[in-house]
């Protein structure tokens, strides 16, 4: 065999064997083209399908033991809201605090009058050297309130409130008119006296406590706390000003010195400190708090790809627990002009 | 080789469908584990979050009031989507449109056709809680128009994704977030109280779709009070 010979065979081999490689591509190709894993059948689906469902379960028992205790409580309805009890205490202890840290108390044209005869001490004997009229017109009194973080405990329909109050300060003017009316040797040494001074004094802080509770009510297409409290009665007490009593002391020492022992036992800077000091009653009318609007609600209405949807919400349920206030309502959808339609029918 | 990658013989519509669920199961499953692991491990955190809870119904609904729509996609066939049904499960906000597809010549055969999609960028716009619709695959379920038609089908609607995509609409999920809480004053009887408002932000922070229902957690931060004159 020649050298050419064994050239021809040895090409022959070689294409013979790329052939055979081809042709075990293309069966490969073939096999993997049309041959696919079979699908699952209604076993494997229902194993995954059950298997997902439990872990769905699970999911859920995490969420609760993750601090969502009131999930299994939240109402069974299309659509279902749960607003954390950390915002409701949020909102309401903001919007009290607000409201109240703003308030003010204003008693405008009170009169009080004072009057009574003054007589000697018991060691002499007992004389009437004269009768006096003390007379004050608090022109203006102003108060100024503040309120601290209330305490908030949930019910089952209610959110109940412990707000402290605090009168921290104001300020007033009022007007005193002193009359004496001197009996006696008195009336030699001392005479009659009609005076009368404007003074100024400073609101005296107070504590109180107002406690009530906030009603939670399904109203419309969302939740509103209603206020429910009962009236503060405050009171209103004011101090002098350190420059009001030396008015005060100025009202004596200008008398002659006479007048001194009849000014003392009358005791002027006593009687005005008590009838400023007792205060002045004023109502903080329950009407203060006001409803609070929760800020999540099912709307009415809706547009999609620009056409008008209405919204038949009937709510289902209102749940109040310590950790979520959840409200549920079920909704039906329809186009808006037909609902419009099917209302004028 | 031509021949061979041409000879696949188009699965049934019952098969192509329980390989879906199937992968589609496996995947829920997955993401359940993940979703589980995160609450245990305190990185997914709801207890302090607004929790709004729809129904696949409500979803449903909203959708197909605005159905049917239709488009052209590349002057060859004419998509026209009937109705919609939302799967919350699995951590997964799944939407399957039923659609058909036809010729735009006169008579031409139909195929009846199923668009899978989901529910994305959930989130809060104006007080309205939005999301939406985003198309993931396009599947010929049955069709008068033969396998390779079918399959010609599937590649034009994937090379023209987004003309389906804008007949899936935006949703607007009825549910208001107020972006503030207005209180009234009173003047009465000496006592003064100025009106104010109270300041809201809202975001959407999570969105888990489990047992058939939509989960959104919305951070919520109050305050500071305003007070109006």
């Amino acid at each position: 065999m020649d050298l050419s010979s064994v050239r021809a065979i040895r090409l022959k081999r070689h294409r013979l064997l790329f052939l055979a490689l081809l042709i075990a591509t293309a069966a490969t190709v073939v096999v993997l083209r049309v041959w696919r894993r079979p699908p699952p059948g209604p076993a494997r689906l229902e194993a995954l399908t059950r298997e997902r469902d439990t872990l769905e379960d699970r999911w859920r028992d995490a969420l609760v033991a993750a601090g969502e205790t009131s999930l299994g409580e939240a109402p069974d309805a299309d659509l279902v809201i749960g607003l954390p009890a950390t915002l409701t205490r949020a909102i309401v202890g903001q919007v009290v605090t607000g409201v109240f840290g703003q308030a003010t108390l204003t008693l405008t044209g009170l009169h009080v009058r004072k009057e009574g005869e003054v007589r000697t001490p018991r060691v002499l004997v007992r004389r009437t050297i004269g009768a006096y009229a003390l007379d004050v017109d608090i022109h203006r009194v102003r108060g100024v309130l503040e309120a601290a973080a209330p305490a908030l405990a949930f019910g089952d329909d209610r959110v109940d409130v412990t707000l402290p109050v605090r009168l921290v300060g104001g300020e007033g003017d009022a007007e005193i008119r002193l009359q004496w009316d001197s009996k006696g040797v008195t009336g030699v040494l001392c005479g009659d006296i009609d005076v009368t001074r404007t003074i100024t004094g400073a609101v005296v802080p107070e504590d109180y406590e107002m406690a009530g509770s906030f009603a939670v009510a399904a109203e419309g297409d969302s939740i509103v706390l209603r206020p429910s409290f009962p009236d503060l009665a405050a009171r209103i007490a004011v101090e002098p000003s350190a420059e009001s009593w030396k008015v005060i002391e100025e009202i004596i020492r200008e008398r002659p010195r006479g007048c001194e022992i009849a000014l003392d036992a009358i005791d002027l800077r006593e009687r005005l400190a008590g009838i400023l000091g007792r205060g002045f009653n004023v109502q903080i009318p329950q009407r203060i708090f006001k409803a609070i609007p929760l800020p999540a609600s099912v709307r009415r209405s809706v547009r999609v790809r620009g056409i008008a949807l209405a919204m038949q919400v009937k709510p289902t349920a209102v749940v109040v627990r310590n950790d979520r206030l959840w409200y549920g309502s079920d909704v039906i959808v329809e186009r808006a002009a037909s609902a419009r339609t099917r209302r004028s029918h | 080789m031509t021949l061979a990658g041409g000879c696949g013989a188009r699965e049934s519509p019952e098969a192509a469908r329980d390989r879906a669920a199937e992968t589609f199961l496996l995947a829920q499953i997955a993401d359940v584990k993940r979703s589980i692991s995160r609450i245990e491990k305190g990185e997914l955190a709801t207890r302090d979050r607004i929790a709004i809870s729809v129904s696949e119904s409500i979803v449903k609904q909203l959708i197909d009031a605005t159905l049917p729509r239709e488009a052209t996609v590349a002057g060859r066939y004419r998509v026209r989507i009937e109705s919609a049904e939302p799967f919350f499960r699995g951590t997964n906000a799944a939407l399957v449109f039923q659609a058909t597809a036809r010729g735009l010549a006169p008579g031409s055969p139909a195929a009846r056709v199923e668009l899978g999609g989901s529910l994305e960028r959930v989130r809060v716009e104006d007080g309205t809680l939005m999301a939406d619709v985003t198309l993931a695959h396009f599947k010929v379920l049955d069709t008068s128009l033969g396998d390779l038609a079918g399959e010609a089908v599937e590649r034009l609607v994937a090379d023209n994704r987004d003309i389906l995509g804008g007949l899936l609409p935006t949703l607007e999920i009825p549910v208001h977030l107020e972006q503030s809480v207005d209180i009234g004053g009173l003047d009465a009887g000496g006592v003064v109280a100025r009106a104010g408002t109270l300041p809201l932000k809202m975001t959407v922070a999570e969105v888990i779709a489990v047992r058939r229902r939509l989960w959104v957690f919305v951070d919520a931060e109050a305050g500071p009070w305003i007070s109006r004159p």
